[in-house]
């Protein structure tokens, strides 16, 4: 389950910028992430009671947390403790990820994602007490030219998106193998939970856990990867659907189907990979990204985010390089990315003006710092 | 006798293209060449030297009867050396007949008489008449500013830079019941105000081929018929030199109209004045008063400044670019210098307005753009290198 609050940059005015090392709060407001991250927190507390709920009946799970998440964590010290407590019930596994949930698994230089996925174990080492053995790409990204990094760094499994163009006909239901054993979402069966759950008119409303556990026992093959947004879990939540009993039953109406839950973990130390020739072309880019790369404004910020990054990467001697980078992390919130997408052009192209701004002005700032 | 005093107004922008941060490197990193040529090229062809010369052959067939006044942009001026000398010669014909007043105007059609600080403007305004004066010999005397941008601090800058009037739109609002047909003066500095008879001006520039409209098919006996009901002191027809073959094709019968016109008007007893001759000929009636922040314009239906700065996005790209100034001046790179004064050009302020009721369809006949969304993207993302570019530079220099 991935669990995320981005930072979302505010409406900014060039006025506010052209001189000095900008603070976080110049580009975004953060009182507006604070009261969204109050409102959300509670939420979060409630559904994690749940899960506990789940373990302590047998379930098993995992979390994606994210880096911006987890920052906001310390204005809510209780959620923290209550992801602790998930750690300790040992049913429950936490991934690595990039700590700014960016797209820098697509830069040519890999060295800022290298980067923020050690800052992102840090933060997990210190905060929870756990290194974490799977990795999961922001937006579930599948880049062929990260597994061998990925696995020299120490991860032992890959969770991405089971899309169509990677599977070519397959069902997800198997580890497959590559330069990390890879487990591929099952899309279909994750929205169900994360999109349609509390839709009305879905022929399969309401969903039970038991109806649920009949459709995966009959499906073929060793595993089933579901992965879903939490955020999207509370909103069910509160639209007082049923998803808490669903959470609360599903251990027990698998486990009379023969079927047993499994970290990610787990599961690919359980089974045997299988092979997959779609994951070993030389293609870099097997995920259907058109959503955060697909728009003139998108790959003009993408492309910018780039160019910056190399002109700080070589301010590493310099007084405010960590006060730059924390910025530049920010920035790079796919997120943003996402935002400028035109399928609405008027309100994301109006944002792209607006983040093009902030960008030209945070790239001023790193080029003062060169002089 | 009542004057009639025409003024048209030639101009071309540097159009962006569509930005990609490639190898390119100078002007035309950011510029494009290629569709910039071909759009003068065709706007050459179909207006302006058909156009000239209907003009030169009516000053020949009235001696010096027929008058009236241009005002040509720095960048056009520009492409006409870049691309069309057969232009530029036509206004030195034009130059040389006597009967034609030139204007002076911000060389970059630009709209840094917006800016507090009015450095730019005033230096846009001189590079402009030196350029009148390299190119075509001439001193203009009258003032007209991008778009007929008004009020009075800009009247006074160009009465302090020695303009004997200045032209503006004849805005409903502003003349609040009186007539745009007597000359009036600017509060502060008193400068002589010419202004526009939109009405009579439209029903040329804009109504001229409208179907829909009761005046239509417009014959030019009957427009002069029209104008000699004014009996006040001039009648100012003041638009694009596009009408010409380019808003309105030759087939709609534009050309004939011009050929004609001069002739018609005499006949009803009217005569021709330029700006210059108004305002020697006719004294100011009262004082004009506009304020900085209620300038008036002749664009759309508001007439004021919303054309360029209505929305956020045009208010961004205007701020990004009005305060590089400071930063592009500290450069003192020539090339930097120049691109900046090209990206102030109104004309990419204009391309990203979303009024799109009424005046919408003004906007996107004049842009090269699908969406007044990617006008704004592409004219942020220039900004956005461009920006990076000067400040590299100041490194580089620090």
């Amino acid at each position: 389950m991935g669990v995320h609050l981005p930072y979302s940059p505010k409406w900014y005015w060039p006025v506010e910028g052209f001189s000095g090392v900008p603070e976080v709060d110049r580009y975004f407001d953060r009182k507006n992430i604070f009261s969204r991250f109050l409102k959300t927190s509670r939420q979060f507390l409630r559904l994690n009671d749940v899960i506990m709920e789940s373990v302590e009946k047998g379930g098993r799970y995992s979390f994606d947390l994210s880096g911006p998440l987890l920052e906001q964590c310390e204005w809510d010290p209780e959620l923290l403790e209550s992801f602790r407590e998930l750690r300790e019930s040992g049913s429950v596994e936490f991934t690595g990820s990039c700590s700014y949930h960016s797209l820098s698994s697509l830069y040519p230089d890999l060295s800022w994602f290298q980067e923020e996925i050690c800052i992102y174990s840090e933060m997990l080492r210190e905060l929870l007490g756990v290194t974490p053995e799977t990795f999961v790409n922001t937006e579930l990204l599948h880049t062929e030219s990260v597994g061998s990094m990925l696995a020299e760094m120490g991860f032992r499994c890959l969770i991405a998106e089971g899309s169509r163009n990677l599977l070519n006909g397959y069902e997800p239901v198997h580890v497959f193998e590559n330069n990390l054993p890879t487990l591929l979402r099952h899309i279909n069966l994750s929205e169900d939970l994360e999109l349609r759950f509390s839709e009305k008119e879905w022929e399969s409303f309401p969903l039970i856990s038991e109806k649920f556990a009949d459709w995966i026992a009959s499906m073929d093959g060793d595993v089933l990867t579901l992965y879903f947004n939490y955020t999207n879990l509370c909103v069910h939540y509160r639209n007082q659907s049923t998803i808490a009993d669903f959470i609360r039953t599903l251990p027990g109406a698998l486990k009379v189907r023969g079927i047993e839950m499994l970290t990610p973990f787990e599961a690919v130390k359980r089974f045997v990979p299988l092979r997959l020739p779609t994951l070993e072309t030389e293609q870099t880019i097997r995920y259907g990204m058109h959503n955060a790369v697909g728009n003139h404004a998108q790959q003009l910020y993408l492309r910018e985010l780039v160019r910056v990054g190399e002109e700080l990467s070589r301010l590493k001697e310099s007084k405010n390089y960590w006060k730059l980078k924390q910025v530049f992390g920010y920035l790079q919130q796919s997120e943003i990315l996402f935002s400028m997408n035109s399928e609405n052009i008027r309100d994301g192209y109006e944002k792209a003006v607006n983040y093009f701004s902030i960008l030209s002005d945070f790239r001023r700032a790193v080029l003062e710092e060169e002089a | 006798m009542t004057s009639v005093c025409m003024y048209f107004q030639l101009h071309q922008p540097f159009r962006l293209r569509r930005f990609w941060p490639d190898d390119r490197s100078g002007f035309y990193r950011y510029f494009d060449e290629r569709s910039n040529r071909e759009i003068f090229e065709r706007v050459a062809r179909k207006c302006y030297i058909p156009t000239n010369k209907v003009l030169l052959d009516s000053i020949d067939e009235h001696g010096g009867k027929f008058r009236f006044s241009l005002s040509v942009t720095g960048t056009l001026l520009e492409q006409c050396e870049l691309w069309g000398t057969e232009v530029l010669e036509g206004f030195r014909q034009m130059a040389e007949t006597g009967a034609v007043e030139f204007l002076d105007e911000t060389f970059y059609h630009s709209l840094s008489s917006l800016y507090e600080n009015k450095t730019e403007f005033i230096e846009e305004i001189k590079e402009h008449r030196e350029l009148m004066f390299d190119l075509l010999g001439v001193k203009p005397q009258v003032f007209r500013n991008t778009k007929l941008l008004y009020n009075n601090t800009i009247a006074k800058i160009a009465s302090d830079l020695g303009y004997r009037a200045i032209l503006t739109e004849g805005a409903d609002h502003m003349l609040e019941g009186r007539s745009p047909n007597l000359l009036y003066r600017a509060k502060g500095s008193g400068l002589p105000i010419i202004f526009r008879n939109y009405k009579l001006s439209d029903d040329i520039g804009y109504r001229f081929s409208a179907r829909w409209w009761e005046g239509y098919p417009l014959t030019a006996e009957k427009w002069a018929l029209w104008a000699s009901g004014v009996k006040e002191d001039c009648v100012n027809i003041f638009m694009d030199y596009e009408t010409f073959g380019e808003h309105q094709w030759e087939e709609t019968g534009i050309f004939a109209f011009l050929q004609k016109l001069h002739g018609e008007v005499l006949k009803n007893n009217l005569s021709f004045s330029t700006p210059l001759e108004i305002v020697e000929k006719y004294s100011p009636v009262a004082e004009i008063d506009v304020g900085d922040f209620s300038t008036i314009s002749w664009a759309d239906m508001e007439r004021d400044t919303s054309a360029w700065l209505g929305n956020d996005m045009q208010r961004r790209c205007f701020e990004e670019t009005k305060l590089l100034e400071p930063f592009v001046r500290k450069t003192g790179d020539p090339q930097i210098l120049r691109i900046w004064k090209h990206l102030l050009t109104s004309d990419h302020y204009y391309y990203m307005c979303t009024k799109w009721l009424g005046d919408g369809d003004v906007h996107s006949y004049f842009s090269v753009y699908s969406t007044p969304f990617d006008a704004a993207v592409n004219f942020m993302a220039v900004v956005m290198d461009f920006k990076a570019q000067v400040f590299r530079k100041l490194s580089a220099i620090a």
